[in-house]
Formats: structure tokens, sequence, C-alpha cells
């Protein structure tokens, strides 16, 4: 433990000066903005920072596109909140309590605790991240396919908690999910599945999905419904924007519980950050006195799932620093940053260039507490800006997701992508169908379709190699557990609400 | 059952009927393991069954309360607006092949927030004329997408 310190000692040593502590600041500000702008997320804003990144030295480049990455977390939470699209997969949950906020004038608010439990998560994964990262690592080795299929499925089975009433209307909305997820070639065999037009050969963006489903969506269902925001007029009055003590210390148990799974969950590679945005906030509801109240702006339904966003960041870099293996789209570049530096990511990366590492990660806990501070001061510019546009939000939504579905890659496809997607996403939410279990459905079954078949194939074709070991049986326990707590629980909140349903009617 | 959740239920039945048909020619098995074509039969049926059963509780739910006609609940009116959106967001993504994505789509914003919105001609000009001002500055100078 105490070498671990002298490192990350070092690693500060490295990193503050005045032109890397400025370069932090600045790579922070410019992934908030990518990362709140809708088709663009961590592997754009990494992406784009490349060029820059290479010019300079090692240190330098490697704490730019890390700030960057951070981010990019932050600010997909922005667009979430504010206008209910978000930038990727894990802040689709952030959106569920986050939007119904901003509708009854919160957006601030909810902005405001995003930010305090984003940065609580990140710093609980870079604690972990640095102290635990070989150790993790050690045994991460020891899951394989059956163990990653497991665990995809425990995430699809929090569709039992985001199901809402209708139980069939999720289950049609978890295999429409599956089956768009099956479009393009396949990872297996690399048969092409259902590729009408050459551009379904690499599958549908799902980014373009959650454009369409959530932002075309919103604003087709708005228009018929009429529905005007009514956000007040612009005000810097700091109470609208800082939550008080009793909403913190409502956030504060969510907030570590969010951590915590974030930062476990968020080694895995895949989708490490999507399943614990759902866990957490499955679990959230479980714990809940009010799980009713989840979906209609409540604290612990947005404080957890942002938590483990953020704690699964440095999560995804204990994998790729320590074996080699990017854990995300965003991971995957930083991967390519690293090469590009003329390091060699895995197992001796902190043997030989340790030095460079820890300055990273030094850079990672500055990034962190930079954008904790600068999110909170630019809450007012984000929700005056959308109080200044509130009569013009339709066009301005579409504007950007029109131009942010052309952005992911660059041609008309995924424009037409996201328009199909937002007619289906109206249609389900004028028919109450939910878009939960569809988008998780999307994100995770074509990992847990891969993993599923390498598995049978590792088994030799038995399917008992999912009960033979002892990881897997674990999981499979967890999960009957969580989908019988889950049984029980709407059970017992129907038996509630008849029994209160009956005393009203007796009165 | 509203009109609307017919149609939904329709394309997703169109949907998984016509991936039926592509997954019967696909492998279902592929050696040890499952082929290509397993995931894709098993989710279409799963989808037709789903909804034939979605479909049936509704008409069930429907005679149980007396009223076995189908139809939508929302005036007609409202469902004008979508569709005049859809419209125009269709045709300025087609009007793209000219060459440019912005000019088209600041048309669009522009009709939308004048007959849609109903905001007077000068907000819905100023509005358009901002917003695509800082989309071309964001997207087009700042991160070098080729939007114009």
């Amino acid at each position: 433990m105490l070498d671990t310190l002298s490192q990350l000692a070092g690693g500060f040593e490295t990193i503050l000066t005045p032109y890397n502590i400025i370069l932090i600041f600045l790579a922070g500000m410019i992934g908030t903005i990518v990362g709140a702008l809708p088709g663009l997320g961590p592997s754009a804003g990494i992406a784009l920072m490349l060029p820059l990144a290479a010019s300079m030295d090692r240190a330098s480049g490697l704490c730019l596109l890390t700030g960057v990455y951070m981010g990019t977390m932050y600010g997909g939470r922005i667009t979430a909140i504010l206008i209910n699209t978000p930038g990727d997969a894990p802040a689709i949950i952030t959106a569920l309590d986050g939007y119904p906020m901003m509708q009854r004038g919160e957006g601030g608010i909810a902005l405001g605790i995003s930010a305090i439990s984003s940065f609580i998560g990140g710093m609980c994964g870079l604690v972990v991240l640095i102290f635990f990262a070989p150790i993790v690592a050690r045994y991460a080795i020891f899951l394989g396919p059956p163990e990653y299929f497991l665990l995809m499925l425990l995430g699809l089975s929090t569709i039992v908690l985001l199901a809402g009433e209708d139980m069939l209307k999720a289950l049609i909305m978890v295999c429409f999910g599956i089956l768009v997820s099956t479009i393009g070639a396949d990872r297996i065999s690399g048969h092409v599945r259902f590729a009408l037009m050459p551009e379904f050969i690499e599958g549908i963006d799902f980014v373009a999905i959650i454009i369409g489903l959530y932002g075309l969506g919103e604003v087709f269902h708005n228009l018929e419904q009429k529905v005007t925001l009514n956000l007040g007029k612009p005000s810097l009055k700091m109470s609208d924007y800082v939550p008080s003590r009793a909403v913190l210390r409502q956030a504060r148990g969510p907030t570590a519980r969010g951590s915590l799974m974030g930062t476990v969950i968020g080694i895995l590679p895949g989708a490490g950050a999507t399943i614990a945005t759902f866990l957490s906030y499955a679990l959230e509801k479980k714990l809940s006195k009010t799980p009713e109240n989840f979906g209609k702006g409540e604290v612990a339904g947005l404080a957890a799932p942002e938590a483990s966003n953020n704690a699964a960041v440095p999560g995804s870099l204990i994998p790729l620093i320590t074996l080699g293996i990017p854990g995300s789209g965003g991971t995957a570049i930083m991967l390519g940053a690293l090469i590009m530096f003329g390091l060699q990511p895995g197992p001796l990366l902190m043997i030989r260039s340790g030095d460079l590492v820890w300055a990273m990660i030094a850079g990672l806990v500055l990034a962190n507490i930079f954008l904790l501070l600068s999110n909170i001061l630019l809450i007012p510019l984000f929700v005056n800006l959308l109080r200044g546009v509130q009569g013009v939000l339709a066009s301005v939504v579409i504007a950007l997701c029109v131009v942010g579905a052309f952005s992911l890659s660059y041609s008309t496809f995924n424009i037409w992508i996201a328009l199909i997607f937002g007619v289906i996403g109206y249609l389900m939410r004028k028919n109450d169908y939910p878009t939960g279990p569809f988008i998780l459905a999307v994100v995770l079954a074509p990992l847990a379709e891969n993993y599923f078949r390498q598995s049978v194939m590792l088994g030799q074709g038995r399917m008992a190699i999912f009960w033979e070991r002892p990881i897997s049986v674990s999981i499979i326990v967890a999960m009957i557990l969580a989908v019988l707590a889950a049984i029980v629980l709407r059970l017992t909140m129907r038996k509630r609400m008849a029994t209160i349903a009956q005393t009203k009617g007796a009165k | 059952m509203k009109y609307s959740e017919l149609l939904f239920l329709g394309m997703l039945a169109v949907f998984a009927g016509a991936t039926l048909i592509g997954s019967i020619g696909m492998p279902f098995t592929s050696g040890v393991t499952f082929g290509p074509g397993f995931v894709p039969l098993i989710m279409s049926v799963a989808i037709l069954v789903l909804a034939a059963l979605i479909a049936a509780r509704t008409m069930m739910r429907r005679r149980a309360a007396g009223d076995t006609v189908v139809q939508d609940e929302e005036p007609a009116g409202d469902i004008t607006s979508v569709i005049f959106a859809i419209a125009l967001i269709t045709a300025a993504v087609a009007a793209t092949s000219f060459g440019s994505l912005l000019a088209p789509l600041g048309v669009c914003m522009f009709v939308i927030t004048a007959l849609l919105l109903k905001r007077s001609w000068a907000v819905a000009v100023v509005s358009t004329l901002v917003t695509v001002a800082a989309i071309y500055a964001i997207f087009g100078v700042w991160l070098h997408i080729p939007i114009v």
C-alpha cells in the first residue's frame, strides 16, 4: 500500500505543472460538451483529441484523453436530463428520473445531484483502480464466456423491474430488441443477417436508435399532446441549482451503493457501465419504500445510476491497463492511443511504464475534481439556455437529433434509422410499451448471444458448462433470487394497492 | 384497442414475419454450437406469439367491458402535427442529396416553429438562425463534420 501511494504521489508530481493542470481542466470541459451532444460520446471525444494528443508528451497526451473520457460521462447526463435524449446507453437510466425532475422545474437540482453522485462514483472507482487493479485483474481472468453470458442475462433480468405494469408488453419489447440486434454480420460465423443494404452489414448503431427512440420519439409525443414546458424565466438563484441538504441526504445511500456496483461491474468488458446503471436502478427500486415513485423524478433513481456510471469509468480501465483488453468503444480507442505512444497494454505495462500509468491515474483524479466544480458552475448556464429555448424546443431537439445521427457515420443512413425509431418510440410512448427493456436488449443481446455460443462451443455442445463452474452457479443463484424478489415485490405492491383501493371505497 | 396500438403491433408482426422467413434459410446449428439462425428464428416466433396474445387479451377485455369496436381514443387533429413533422423531416433528409444538410434542416426547423409550435415568424427566423449557427460552429467548424 505504501508503495502504491508513493507511486501515485510520483504521478501527481508529473502532472501538477501549470500546463498539465490547464490541459486537464480543458479536457474535462471539452469532454463535457462533446458528451452532451447527441450522437457523440466517449469514443468520438477521444477520437477527436487523438491528433492533438499525439503532438504532446506522453503524460500530457494521456491526461488529455482520459480527461475527455471522464468529461463525456458527465456531459451525457445533461441532454438526458434536460431534453430526454441520452447520449449513450448508460444515460438512458439517467433520463428515467432526471427528465421528470426537469419537467417539474427541478432540472438544475437534477443536474446537481448528477454531478455530485458522478463525482463520488468516479472517486470510488479511482480508489479501486489505484489500490486493487492488479488484484482484480488476477481474478478477472477466471471469468470466461459462461460467466459473461450469465452476467448479461443478469442484466437482462432487470426487465422485470423496468417492465412497468404490463409484463407481456415488456417481453415483446425485449424480443424486439434482441431481434433488432441480430441485424448485421454474425460475430461467430460471419454470416450476414438481414442486410437489405450494405449499410446494415455492420448492424444498426444503437446510438442512432437511442437518438430516435428518446429524442425524436419524445418530440413527436409532445407535438401530439401539445405539451408546453413552463420552466419559468432565466434566473441565477443558487437554490434552484444546488441540491439542499435534505436532498443530498436522500441521495447518500443510493450514491454509495451505486458507486460500489459500478466499480465492480464496470470491470466487465463490453457493457459494464450499462449493466451497472440498470442494476443500480433495479436495486434502489427494490430497496425503496416508495418504488411506485421511480420513473417520476425519484432522487434515488437518479443518484445511484449516476454514481455507478462514473464508477465504471476507472473500472473499465482496469482490464485495459492490466490485461490489454478494452471494455468499451472508448477504451478501445484508448488502447490505440496507448499503442500510439509506444506503450504495450497488458500485464507488463505497470512494470515497464509505471510512471506514465500513474501520471494518467493522477490526471483522472484531478479531472474528476475539476469536472465536479465546472459542472456545478455550468448548471445555471445549461438550465437558463433551456429556459431560453423552451418555446422552440421541439425544433431545436429535432435539429440536434438529425445532426447527431448524421455525425455517427457522416451519412444520412443513421438519420433514417433515427427517424424510424423516432416513430417507433412515439408509438411505444403512446401505447405504454416500455422502452427500457427494448434498449437493454439491443445493447446486451449481441454480447449475450456471442458468449452463449462460445460457451456451448467450449462445453462441446453440453449446456452443463453453465452449472459446472462455481462462479456461474453463484450468478445463476443471484439471478433466480433477483427475479423471485422482484415478482414477490410486484405481488405485494398489487395487494397493497388493492387494499388501499378497498379502504378508500369503503370510506 | 387503439388504432395506434394495432398499427404498432402490425408493424412488429410484419417485421417478425420478414425476419422469420429470412432466418429459415440460416443454419440453426453450427458444429457443436448454435448457428446464426438460432436467435432470429426464436425471437421472430416469440414476437408473433406475443403480439397475438396482446391483441387477443385486449379483445377479451373489451368484450368483457361490453365494447367490441376498435377505435382510437384521441382526436385525429393531434396526430396531424406528428405526421406533418415526420413528413417535413423526411423531406429535409431527402433534400440533403442536393449537397447540404444544414440548409434543408433550417427550412424544416422554421416551418415546425412557425406552423406547429405557432410562434411568430420573427421568433421562428431568429431561433432557426441562432440554432443553425450554433450547430455549424460546433459540428462544422470545431468538430469538422461535413454538414454544410
